[in-house]
């Protein structure tokens, strides 16, 4: 009986690591997922459209419907997480998300949280820097459109009228290009993203693959309304949509600048949240 | 004119209503006196409206009890406005009439002074009626709600419920 006995042991010790193997490269894409080609067409359309340049000038804020938790346009508050409808995971993905701890919204365990953003300060990426209320200003230039955030501070630069490179370096902004629509919309349209940040804060992934396609259309003096498109092969099986809205804001641009400092998130979490979960915590 | 001489002519045309305008025009960066009792008018709704309690995003769900708002009579300690959260320090009696030192979180400055909150809002000394979304265990630390100023202000720091709260966490 014996042999058997440390056959089956082994068996099933086999199968546990296996199991764990397993559940490990669930969470990242496969090389078969990381050579799939992106659904739309990537840059500009040609010949480019021909329209007036929209005033994107002042200091907008998200407001009341252009905050949340999620990129998902249909689960904005992060209610459905892995759940989404809009939301057409690969299975890895899907495993990814699950895997995360987010630090804000209904699934929020903020003490063991597993964000790159709060432990880190890594910056927050495309998709993600408008999952806060903070305020955005665009510098419109011939040659370029500069989006500024105050929160981070982050800024990108949208180049106009070209074309991206032909093998970008990966890097957390990824590369940029823009152009006019309508004599109403800045279209930017970025690949060569790492894979490092998160889409929104409830860890929603992206890879090298990511495309992303932002329309930024100017409906009236008073707002600014965003749509997005996540094209991402690799990670999800077709392109899906998220959805902002900005409104000017009074109070001045950079007033007070939104810095991330890993001190700072320690000590509020020491003075303030520690209390209220004694002996657990992902900090320090 | 090179790129960066057209970026400046940019700025400097803006609306007038564009702060950078402002800012070039008088060196103000944001205040202008006659724009404040509009902003604290402003402010007011915006607080009610605006979704808000990026804290209690942070630690609600599972921390803070959210069903009700505990109102504290006390005195404030200490006020720090920054990011990632603002921190309210004050002291209040519990019911055996002893002196408990509490802590509130609100959103971080950024987004308070886009709710007319300032750094000068709140000083040591101030009394001041604390509603407060309390820690479920019992720790004398919660997520702010609305403060009720001796003069009877109010300073509005919570809003509607989570599904469009921001994600302030950082």
């Amino acid at each position: 009986m014996r042999p058997q006995s440390i056959s089956l042991g082994t068996l099933f010790a086999a199968a546990f690591f296996t199991a764990i193997v397993g559940a490990q490269t669930q969470m990242t894409p496969s090389a078969a997922d990381l050579a799939q080609k992106n659904f739309l067409p990537i840059g500009p359309p040609s010949p480019l459209p021909a329209s007036n340049v929209p005033d994107l000038s002042g200091d907008w804020a998200l407001g009341l419907g252009g905050i949340g938790q999620s990129l998902s346009a249909a689960d904005p508050g992060g209610r459905m997480r892995g759940k989404e409808p809009d939301i057409p995971y690969k299975p890895w993905a899907l495993a990814y998300t699950m895997a995360q701890v987010p630090p804000t919204g209904p699934d929020a365990r903020f003490e063991i949280n597993t964000d790159p953003a709060i432990h880190f300060c890594e910056p927050l990426g495309l998709g993600r820097i408008y999952m806060y209320p903070a305020k955005t200003k665009f510098i419109q230039t011939p040659a370029a459109v500069y989006i500024l955030h105050e929160l981070g501070p982050a800024f990108r630069v949208i180049w106009l009228n070209t074309k991206h490179p032909e093998d970008p370096d990966p890097q957390y902004w990824g590369h940029s290009i823009g152009w006019y629509e309508n004599d109403d919309t800045l279209v930017v349209d970025t690949v060569g993203t790492n894979d490092k940040s998160w889409l929104d804060q409830l860890g929603h992934p992206h890879t090298e693959q990511f495309h992303f396609i932002e329309r930024y259309k100017r409906v009236d003096d008073k707002t600014l309304q965003l749509e997005m498109t996540v094209d991402d092969p690799a990670a999800y099986t077709a392109p899906w949509p998220g959805r902002r809205s900005f409104t000017k804001s009074t109070t001045g641009f950079m007033r007070f600048m939104w810095v991330c400092s890993v001190r700072d998130n320690n000590e509020h979490y020491e003075k303030v949240g520690a209390a209220g979960n004694p002996g657990q915590t992902s900090f320090k | 004119m090179s790129w960066e001489g057209r970026v400046y002519s940019k700025l400097v045309l803006d609306k007038p209503s564009d702060s950078v305008h402002k800012w070039a025009a008088s060196g103000i960066f944001w205040e202008e006196p006659e724009m404040r009792s509009t902003l604290l008018v402003v402010a007011f709704f915006s607080a009610v409206i605006l979704a808000s309690t990026a804290v209690l995003a942070h630690h609600g769900a599972n921390l803070y009890d959210t069903t009700k708002a505990a109102m504290l009579k006390g005195t404030i300690t200490k006020f720090e406005w920054g990011t990632p959260h603002n921190q309210i320090y004050f002291d209040a009696k519990d019911a055996k009439g002893e002196v408990q030192h509490w802590v509130a979180s609100t959103e971080p400055a950024p987004v308070m002074l886009e709710r007319g909150w300032t750094r000068r809002s709140l000083k040591e000394g101030d009394q001041v009626t604390v509603y407060i979304y309390a820690a479920k265990n019992g720790a004398t630390v919660g997520n702010l709600q609305k403060i009720v100023l001796a003069d009877g202000k109010e300073l509005t720091a919570g809003g509607p419920p989570a599904a469009e709260q921001p994600s302030t966490s950082r």
